[in-house]
Protein backbone atom coordinates (compact mmCIF):
# COMPACT_ATOMS: atom_id res chain seq x y z
CA UNK A 1 0.00 0.00 0.00
CA UNK A 2 3.34 2.52 0.64
CA UNK A 3 4.27 1.52 -2.66
CA UNK A 4 0.71 2.68 -4.30
CA UNK A 5 1.10 5.77 -2.32
CA UNK A 6 4.69 6.75 -3.13
CA UNK A 7 3.84 5.91 -7.08
CA UNK A 8 0.79 8.10 -6.96
CA UNK A 9 2.71 10.72 -5.42
CA UNK A 10 5.90 10.95 -7.74
CA UNK A 11 2.93 10.58 -10.53
CA UNK A 12 1.59 13.60 -9.17
CA UNK A 13 4.74 15.28 -8.66
CA UNK A 14 5.70 14.99 -12.74
CA UNK A 15 2.38 16.55 -13.60
CA UNK A 16 2.48 19.23 -11.31
CA UNK A 17 6.22 20.27 -12.29
CA UNK A 18 6.09 19.51 -15.64
CA UNK A 19 3.28 21.85 -16.65
CA UNK A 20 4.26 24.95 -18.67
CA UNK A 21 2.61 27.31 -20.77
CA UNK A 22 4.85 28.07 -23.46
CA UNK A 23 3.76 29.97 -27.06
CA UNK A 24 5.88 28.53 -30.41
CA UNK A 25 5.25 31.96 -31.84
CA UNK A 26 6.85 33.86 -28.32
CA UNK A 27 9.24 31.22 -27.50
CA UNK A 28 10.89 31.70 -30.99
CA UNK A 29 10.13 34.51 -32.96
CA UNK A 30 12.61 34.39 -35.79
CA UNK A 31 11.80 31.14 -36.24
CA UNK A 32 11.16 29.71 -39.75
CA UNK A 33 7.97 27.96 -38.35
CA UNK A 34 7.13 31.26 -37.03
CA UNK A 35 3.55 31.65 -38.29
CA UNK A 36 2.07 34.84 -36.70
CA UNK A 37 2.75 37.55 -38.96
CA UNK A 38 1.41 40.28 -36.83
CA UNK A 39 4.24 39.66 -33.83
CA UNK A 40 5.89 42.65 -33.51
CA UNK A 41 9.50 41.67 -33.04
CA UNK A 42 12.58 42.97 -32.42
CA UNK A 43 15.68 43.36 -34.46
CA UNK A 44 17.46 40.91 -32.57
CA UNK A 45 14.32 38.42 -32.42
CA UNK A 46 13.48 38.20 -35.86
CA UNK A 47 13.76 41.20 -38.53
CA UNK A 48 17.87 40.23 -38.50
CA UNK A 49 16.63 37.17 -39.74
CA UNK A 50 14.53 38.00 -42.11
CA UNK A 51 16.93 41.05 -43.59
CA UNK A 52 19.81 38.98 -43.18
CA UNK A 53 18.04 36.31 -45.42
CA UNK A 54 16.15 39.03 -47.84
CA UNK A 55 18.73 41.65 -48.51
CA UNK A 56 22.28 41.36 -46.69
CA UNK A 57 22.84 37.62 -48.49
CA UNK A 58 26.74 37.63 -49.89
CA UNK A 59 27.30 39.96 -53.01
CA UNK A 60 24.06 42.38 -51.98
CA UNK A 61 23.30 44.58 -49.50
CA UNK A 62 25.67 43.15 -47.06
CA UNK A 63 29.67 45.02 -46.27
CA UNK A 64 31.33 45.56 -49.20
CA UNK A 65 28.31 44.59 -51.29
CA UNK A 66 25.80 47.29 -53.00
CA UNK A 67 24.81 50.36 -51.29
CA UNK A 68 23.09 51.10 -48.44
CA UNK A 69 24.61 48.18 -46.57
CA UNK A 70 22.32 46.71 -44.02
CA UNK A 71 24.47 44.15 -42.36
CA UNK A 72 23.66 45.53 -38.93
CA UNK A 73 21.16 47.77 -36.78
CA UNK A 74 22.42 51.04 -36.85
CA UNK A 75 22.94 50.61 -40.67
CA UNK A 76 19.43 49.04 -41.26
CA UNK A 77 18.15 51.73 -38.78
CA UNK A 78 19.70 54.30 -41.19
CA UNK A 79 18.25 52.87 -44.46
CA UNK A 80 14.41 52.54 -43.01
CA UNK A 81 13.26 54.73 -45.63
CA UNK A 82 14.83 53.53 -48.40
CA UNK A 83 13.57 49.84 -46.52
CA UNK A 84 9.91 51.12 -46.56
CA UNK A 85 9.85 52.16 -50.13
CA UNK A 86 11.52 49.29 -52.09
CA UNK A 87 10.50 46.63 -49.68
CA UNK A 88 7.18 47.58 -48.53
CA UNK A 89 5.86 49.86 -50.89
CA UNK A 90 7.08 49.16 -54.05
CA UNK A 91 7.74 44.83 -53.33
CA UNK A 92 10.04 45.02 -55.73
CA UNK A 93 13.06 44.24 -53.34
CA UNK A 94 14.67 41.57 -53.20
CA UNK A 95 13.71 42.13 -57.08
CA UNK A 96 12.06 41.11 -58.72
CA UNK A 97 8.81 40.60 -56.69
CA UNK A 98 9.83 41.13 -52.92
CA UNK A 99 9.57 39.76 -49.80
CA UNK A 100 6.67 37.42 -48.51
CA UNK A 101 3.40 38.76 -47.46
CA UNK A 102 4.01 37.63 -43.61
CA UNK A 103 7.95 39.37 -43.59
CA UNK A 104 6.66 42.51 -45.29
CA UNK A 105 3.88 42.65 -42.35
CA UNK A 106 6.62 42.04 -39.74
CA UNK A 107 9.11 44.62 -41.21
CA UNK A 108 6.51 46.85 -41.77
CA UNK A 109 5.07 46.53 -37.73
CA UNK A 110 8.87 46.82 -36.56
CA UNK A 111 9.23 50.00 -38.57
CA UNK A 112 5.95 51.91 -37.11
CA UNK A 113 7.26 50.66 -33.38
CA UNK A 114 9.99 52.59 -33.96
CA UNK A 115 12.36 49.96 -34.58
CA UNK A 116 13.41 48.55 -31.35
CA UNK A 117 16.79 46.48 -31.32
CA UNK B 1 -49.85 -43.83 17.42
CA UNK B 2 -51.64 -42.17 14.88
CA UNK B 3 -51.79 -39.20 17.54
CA UNK B 4 -48.04 -39.23 17.56
CA UNK B 5 -46.79 -38.73 13.92
CA UNK B 6 -50.10 -35.68 13.90
CA UNK B 7 -48.12 -34.26 16.70
CA UNK B 8 -44.46 -34.63 15.27
CA UNK B 9 -46.09 -33.10 11.94
CA UNK B 10 -47.40 -30.41 13.83
CA UNK B 11 -44.30 -29.60 15.22
CA UNK B 12 -42.65 -30.02 11.68
CA UNK B 13 -44.84 -27.77 10.37
CA UNK B 14 -44.40 -25.52 13.37
CA UNK B 15 -40.40 -25.45 12.57
CA UNK B 16 -40.85 -24.74 9.17
CA UNK B 17 -42.84 -21.92 9.47
CA UNK B 18 -40.22 -20.19 12.13
CA UNK B 19 -37.53 -20.93 9.65
CA UNK B 20 -39.50 -19.05 7.10
CA UNK B 21 -39.62 -16.08 9.93
CA UNK B 22 -35.89 -16.47 9.88
CA UNK B 23 -35.32 -16.34 6.66
CA UNK B 24 -37.00 -13.16 6.14
CA UNK B 25 -35.39 -11.93 8.92
CA UNK B 26 -31.98 -12.39 7.10
CA UNK B 27 -33.35 -10.78 3.81
CA UNK B 28 -34.32 -7.64 5.67
CA UNK B 29 -30.20 -7.98 7.18
CA UNK B 30 -29.69 -7.90 3.50
CA UNK B 31 -31.65 -5.12 2.61
CA UNK B 32 -29.79 -2.98 4.56
CA UNK B 33 -26.52 -3.90 3.59
CA UNK B 34 -25.17 -1.46 0.27
CA UNK B 35 -24.12 -3.61 -2.50
CA UNK B 36 -21.65 -1.79 -5.10
CA UNK B 37 -22.72 -1.37 -8.65
CA UNK B 38 -20.94 -3.32 -10.93
CA UNK B 39 -20.36 -3.34 -15.03
CA UNK B 40 -21.49 0.21 -15.43
CA UNK B 41 -19.75 -0.15 -18.80
CA UNK B 42 -18.52 -3.23 -20.72
CA UNK B 43 -14.69 -1.98 -20.75
CA UNK B 44 -12.19 0.73 -19.23
CA UNK B 45 -13.03 2.96 -22.26
CA UNK B 46 -16.66 4.22 -23.53
CA UNK B 47 -15.18 4.48 -26.84
CA UNK B 48 -11.72 6.77 -26.99
CA UNK B 49 -12.11 8.79 -23.87
CA UNK B 50 -11.55 6.64 -20.36
CA UNK B 51 -14.73 4.89 -18.64
CA UNK B 52 -15.27 4.75 -14.53
CA UNK B 53 -14.43 0.82 -15.10
CA UNK B 54 -11.12 -0.31 -13.81
CA UNK B 55 -8.96 -3.47 -14.51
CA UNK B 56 -9.18 -5.58 -11.40
CA UNK B 57 -6.28 -6.50 -8.90
CA UNK B 58 -3.06 -8.07 -10.18
CA UNK B 59 -4.48 -8.62 -13.87
CA UNK B 60 -3.21 -6.67 -17.30
CA UNK B 61 -5.10 -5.77 -19.43
CA UNK B 62 -3.50 -5.37 -23.58
CA UNK B 63 -5.51 -2.84 -25.72
CA UNK B 64 -4.80 -3.03 -29.45
CA UNK B 65 -6.69 0.48 -30.98
CA UNK B 66 -6.61 1.40 -34.50
CA UNK B 67 -8.51 4.29 -36.29
CA UNK B 68 -8.46 4.01 -39.92
CA UNK B 69 -8.22 7.37 -42.94
CA UNK B 70 -11.12 9.50 -43.33
CA UNK B 71 -14.18 8.19 -45.36
CA UNK B 72 -14.20 11.34 -47.25
CA UNK B 73 -10.27 10.60 -48.38
CA UNK B 74 -11.30 7.71 -51.16
CA UNK B 75 -14.34 5.92 -52.88
CA UNK B 76 -15.02 3.50 -49.86
CA UNK B 77 -13.84 0.61 -52.27
CA UNK B 78 -10.55 2.09 -53.55
CA UNK B 79 -9.02 2.21 -49.38
CA UNK B 80 -11.52 -0.71 -48.25
CA UNK B 81 -12.79 2.35 -45.86
CA UNK B 82 -9.96 3.94 -45.19
CA UNK B 83 -8.23 0.49 -43.70
CA UNK B 84 -5.06 1.80 -45.51
CA UNK B 85 -4.46 4.53 -44.03
CA UNK B 86 -4.38 2.91 -40.58
CA UNK B 87 -3.19 4.54 -37.37
CA UNK B 88 -2.42 2.21 -34.34
CA UNK B 89 -2.08 2.68 -30.24
CA UNK B 90 -0.64 -0.14 -28.03
CA UNK B 91 -1.52 0.16 -24.42
CA UNK B 92 -1.33 -1.63 -21.22
CA UNK B 93 -3.67 -1.35 -18.09
CA UNK B 94 -2.43 -2.96 -15.03
CA UNK B 95 -4.59 -3.32 -12.31
CA UNK B 96 -2.42 -2.17 -8.98
CA UNK B 97 -5.35 -3.10 -6.70
CA UNK B 98 -8.90 -2.95 -7.19
CA UNK B 99 -8.94 1.12 -7.06
CA UNK B 100 -5.72 1.98 -8.98
CA UNK B 101 -4.67 1.30 -12.46
CA UNK B 102 -1.95 2.01 -14.08
CA UNK B 103 -1.36 2.21 -17.43
CA UNK B 104 1.25 3.09 -20.84
CA UNK B 105 0.31 3.11 -24.29
CA UNK B 106 2.32 4.25 -27.77
CA UNK B 107 0.34 5.70 -30.09
CA UNK B 108 1.53 6.14 -34.07
CA UNK B 109 -0.09 9.63 -34.45
CA UNK B 110 2.63 12.23 -33.26
CA UNK B 111 4.91 9.14 -32.19
CA UNK B 112 3.38 9.90 -28.85
CA UNK B 113 4.23 7.32 -25.62
CA UNK B 114 1.50 8.44 -22.48
CA UNK B 115 1.76 7.10 -19.08
CA UNK B 116 -1.58 7.45 -16.78
CA UNK B 117 -3.72 6.62 -14.13
CA UNK B 118 -7.04 5.93 -13.05
CA UNK B 119 -8.24 5.79 -9.20
CA UNK B 120 -11.62 5.11 -8.01
CA UNK B 121 -12.68 7.32 -6.11
CA UNK B 122 -16.23 6.60 -5.10
CA UNK B 123 -18.21 3.46 -6.35
CA UNK B 124 -22.17 3.21 -6.89
CA UNK B 125 -23.68 1.32 -4.80
CA UNK B 126 -27.50 -0.35 -4.19
CA UNK B 127 -29.94 -1.59 -1.59
CA UNK B 128 -28.28 -0.14 1.56
CA UNK B 129 -30.02 2.32 3.28
CA UNK B 130 -27.53 4.96 2.29
CA UNK B 131 -26.29 4.51 -1.22
CA UNK B 132 -24.03 6.18 -3.76
CA UNK B 133 -26.00 7.44 -6.46
CA UNK B 134 -23.02 8.23 -8.50
CA UNK B 135 -19.29 6.53 -9.41
CA UNK B 136 -16.48 9.10 -9.59
CA UNK B 137 -13.10 8.57 -10.51
CA UNK B 138 -10.21 10.67 -11.15
CA UNK B 139 -7.59 9.69 -14.83
CA UNK B 140 -4.51 11.66 -15.54
CA UNK B 141 -2.22 10.97 -18.47
CA UNK B 142 1.45 12.44 -19.32
CA UNK B 143 2.12 12.03 -22.87
CA UNK B 144 5.36 12.38 -24.36
CA UNK B 145 5.98 13.59 -28.53
CA UNK B 146 8.75 11.94 -29.83
CA UNK B 147 8.54 12.90 -33.13
CA UNK B 148 11.43 15.11 -34.16
CA UNK B 149 11.30 18.74 -33.43
CA UNK B 150 10.86 21.05 -36.62
CA UNK B 151 13.38 23.33 -36.21
CA UNK B 152 16.12 21.77 -35.13
CA UNK B 153 18.19 24.63 -35.00
CA UNK B 154 16.09 26.36 -32.39
CA UNK B 155 16.92 26.43 -28.48
CA UNK B 156 14.29 22.99 -27.94
CA UNK B 157 13.31 22.43 -25.21
CA UNK B 158 12.28 18.53 -23.10
CA UNK B 159 9.20 20.23 -21.75
CA UNK B 160 7.84 21.02 -25.21
CA UNK B 161 7.11 16.99 -25.60
CA UNK B 162 4.76 17.01 -22.33
CA UNK B 163 1.00 16.82 -22.56
CA UNK B 164 -1.49 16.30 -19.90
CA UNK B 165 -4.80 15.36 -19.25
CA UNK B 166 -7.14 15.52 -15.34
CA UNK B 167 -10.55 14.29 -15.62
CA UNK B 168 -13.00 13.97 -13.44
CA UNK B 169 -15.22 11.01 -13.82
CA UNK B 170 -18.53 11.17 -12.97
CA UNK B 171 -21.17 7.78 -14.09
CA UNK B 172 -23.79 6.43 -12.89
CA UNK B 173 -25.61 3.33 -14.10
CA UNK B 174 -29.28 3.72 -14.44
CA UNK B 175 -30.28 0.24 -14.92
CA UNK B 176 -29.43 -2.73 -16.86
CA UNK B 177 -29.88 -0.97 -20.10
CA UNK B 178 -28.85 2.42 -19.76
CA UNK B 179 -25.52 4.32 -18.29
CA UNK B 180 -24.48 7.82 -18.54
CA UNK B 181 -21.47 9.40 -17.50
CA UNK B 182 -20.23 13.26 -17.39
CA UNK B 183 -16.33 13.97 -17.77
CA UNK B 184 -14.89 17.19 -17.27
CA UNK B 185 -11.64 17.30 -18.90
CA UNK B 186 -8.35 19.74 -18.64
CA UNK B 187 -5.91 19.18 -21.26
CA UNK B 188 -2.92 20.83 -21.01
CA UNK B 189 0.03 21.38 -23.42
CA UNK B 190 2.94 22.48 -22.71
CA UNK B 191 4.15 24.02 -26.12
CA UNK B 192 1.17 25.88 -28.53
CA UNK B 193 1.63 27.31 -31.93
CA UNK B 194 0.33 30.70 -31.21
CA UNK B 195 -0.07 33.22 -28.40
CA UNK B 196 -3.95 33.54 -29.04
CA UNK B 197 -3.91 29.66 -28.34
CA UNK B 198 -4.30 28.72 -24.97
CA UNK B 199 -2.28 25.91 -23.43
CA UNK B 200 -5.10 24.23 -21.14
CA UNK B 201 -7.85 23.46 -22.90
CA UNK B 202 -11.23 22.36 -21.34
CA UNK B 203 -13.80 20.42 -21.96
CA UNK B 204 -17.37 18.41 -20.34
CA UNK B 205 -16.89 15.35 -21.96
CA UNK B 206 -20.76 13.76 -22.22
CA UNK B 207 -20.49 9.70 -22.85
CA UNK B 208 -23.78 7.45 -22.68
CA UNK B 209 -24.27 3.05 -23.28
CA UNK B 210 -27.05 1.47 -23.76
CA UNK B 211 -27.84 -2.36 -23.87
CA UNK B 212 -28.98 -3.84 -26.75
CA UNK B 213 -28.68 -7.42 -26.68
CA UNK B 214 -27.12 -9.55 -23.79
CA UNK B 215 -23.66 -9.18 -25.57
CA UNK B 216 -23.68 -5.79 -27.48
CA UNK B 217 -24.23 -2.23 -26.57
CA UNK B 218 -24.71 0.84 -28.45
CA UNK B 219 -22.22 3.82 -27.11
CA UNK B 220 -22.20 7.58 -27.52
CA UNK B 221 -19.25 10.12 -26.78
CA UNK B 222 -19.09 13.53 -27.16
CA UNK B 223 -16.36 16.01 -25.72
CA UNK B 224 -17.33 19.80 -26.65
CA UNK B 225 -14.21 21.61 -25.81
CA UNK B 226 -15.16 25.71 -23.24
CA UNK B 227 -12.37 27.75 -24.77
CA UNK B 228 -9.81 27.68 -27.52
CA UNK B 229 -12.57 26.60 -29.98
CA UNK B 230 -10.34 29.65 -32.78
CA UNK B 231 -7.34 27.39 -32.12
CA UNK B 232 -6.13 26.77 -36.11
CA UNK B 233 -4.90 22.76 -37.92
CA UNK B 234 -2.21 23.21 -39.81
CA UNK B 235 -4.82 23.01 -42.16
CA UNK B 236 -5.65 26.71 -41.43
CA UNK B 237 -9.22 25.23 -40.24
CA UNK B 238 -10.56 25.48 -37.05
CA UNK B 239 -10.57 22.54 -34.75
CA UNK B 240 -13.07 20.34 -34.32
CA UNK B 241 -15.07 18.60 -30.98
CA UNK B 242 -14.64 15.21 -31.06
CA UNK B 243 -17.77 12.90 -31.38
CA UNK B 244 -18.09 9.39 -31.58
CA UNK B 245 -20.84 6.03 -31.77
CA UNK B 246 -20.02 2.87 -31.91
CA UNK B 247 -20.59 -0.92 -30.59
CA UNK B 248 -19.19 -3.08 -27.67
CA UNK B 249 -19.00 -6.75 -28.67
CA UNK B 250 -18.58 -9.22 -25.73
CA UNK B 251 -16.69 -12.56 -26.66
CA UNK B 252 -15.66 -14.74 -23.91
CA UNK B 253 -12.59 -12.99 -22.85
CA UNK B 254 -12.43 -10.18 -25.32
CA UNK B 255 -14.24 -7.18 -25.71
CA UNK B 256 -14.27 -5.81 -29.25
CA UNK B 257 -15.17 -2.15 -29.84
CA UNK B 258 -16.10 -1.02 -33.07
CA UNK B 259 -16.54 2.76 -33.78
CA UNK B 260 -17.13 5.59 -36.42
CA UNK B 261 -15.36 8.95 -34.94
CA UNK B 262 -14.07 12.42 -36.90
CA UNK B 263 -10.82 11.84 -34.35
CA UNK B 264 -7.40 10.20 -35.29
CA UNK B 265 -5.99 10.78 -31.77
CA UNK B 266 -6.62 7.58 -29.46
CA UNK B 267 -5.48 9.96 -26.33
CA UNK B 268 -7.49 12.13 -24.48
CA UNK B 269 -5.05 15.46 -25.49
CA UNK B 270 -5.06 14.43 -29.03
CA UNK B 271 -8.94 13.66 -29.61
CA UNK B 272 -10.47 16.61 -27.36
CA UNK B 273 -8.02 19.64 -28.19
CA UNK B 274 -6.70 18.20 -31.70
CA UNK B 275 -9.65 16.63 -33.62
CA UNK B 276 -9.45 17.82 -37.44
CA UNK B 277 -12.03 15.49 -39.06
CA UNK B 278 -15.95 16.41 -39.03
CA UNK B 279 -19.02 15.08 -39.23
CA UNK B 280 -20.89 17.15 -41.82
CA UNK B 281 -18.50 16.33 -44.62
CA UNK B 282 -17.76 12.50 -44.02
CA UNK B 283 -14.97 13.21 -42.76
CA UNK B 284 -15.15 10.20 -40.30
CA UNK B 285 -12.60 7.24 -39.35
CA UNK B 286 -13.57 3.81 -39.04
CA UNK B 287 -12.29 2.60 -35.61
CA UNK B 288 -12.15 -0.42 -33.60
CA UNK B 289 -10.77 -1.76 -29.78
CA UNK B 290 -9.46 -4.84 -28.72
CA UNK B 291 -9.06 -5.93 -25.51
CA UNK B 292 -7.65 -8.97 -23.66
CA UNK B 293 -7.38 -9.17 -20.26
CA UNK B 294 -4.74 -11.96 -18.46
CA UNK B 295 -4.55 -12.61 -15.14
CA UNK B 296 -1.71 -12.85 -12.60
CA UNK B 297 -3.55 -13.13 -9.07
CA UNK B 298 -2.49 -16.67 -8.02
CA UNK B 299 -4.92 -16.95 -5.28
CA UNK B 300 -8.09 -16.47 -8.04
CA UNK B 301 -6.45 -18.79 -10.85
CA UNK B 302 -5.86 -21.60 -8.40
CA UNK B 303 -9.77 -21.78 -7.51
Amino acid sequence: MKKVLYSTLLFGFIVLTGCYYDKEDKLYPNSTNNTDCNAVLTYDTGIKTIIDANCASSGCHNSGGTSPDLSNYSLVKASATKITLRAITQKNMPAPSGMSSCNITKLDNWIKAGMPQ
Amino acid sequence: MKKNILFITMLLMVNFVWAQDDLLDMLKDENTKSNPVLATFKGTRIITGQSNENISKKHLNFLILHRFGELKDDAWYYSLLGIDAATVRLAFDYGVTDKLMIGVGRSSVAKIYDFNVKYKLLQQTTGGKKNSPLAISYYGNMGLNTTTFSDLTRNNFFTSRLNFCNQLILARKFNDKVSIQITPTMVHRNLVAKTSDPNSVFALGLGGSFKITRSTRFNIEYYPRLNGRDELASNGKTFNDYLAVGFDIETGGHVFQLMFSNSTYMYEQGFVAQTTGSWSDLGIRLGFNLSRTFSFDNETKHK
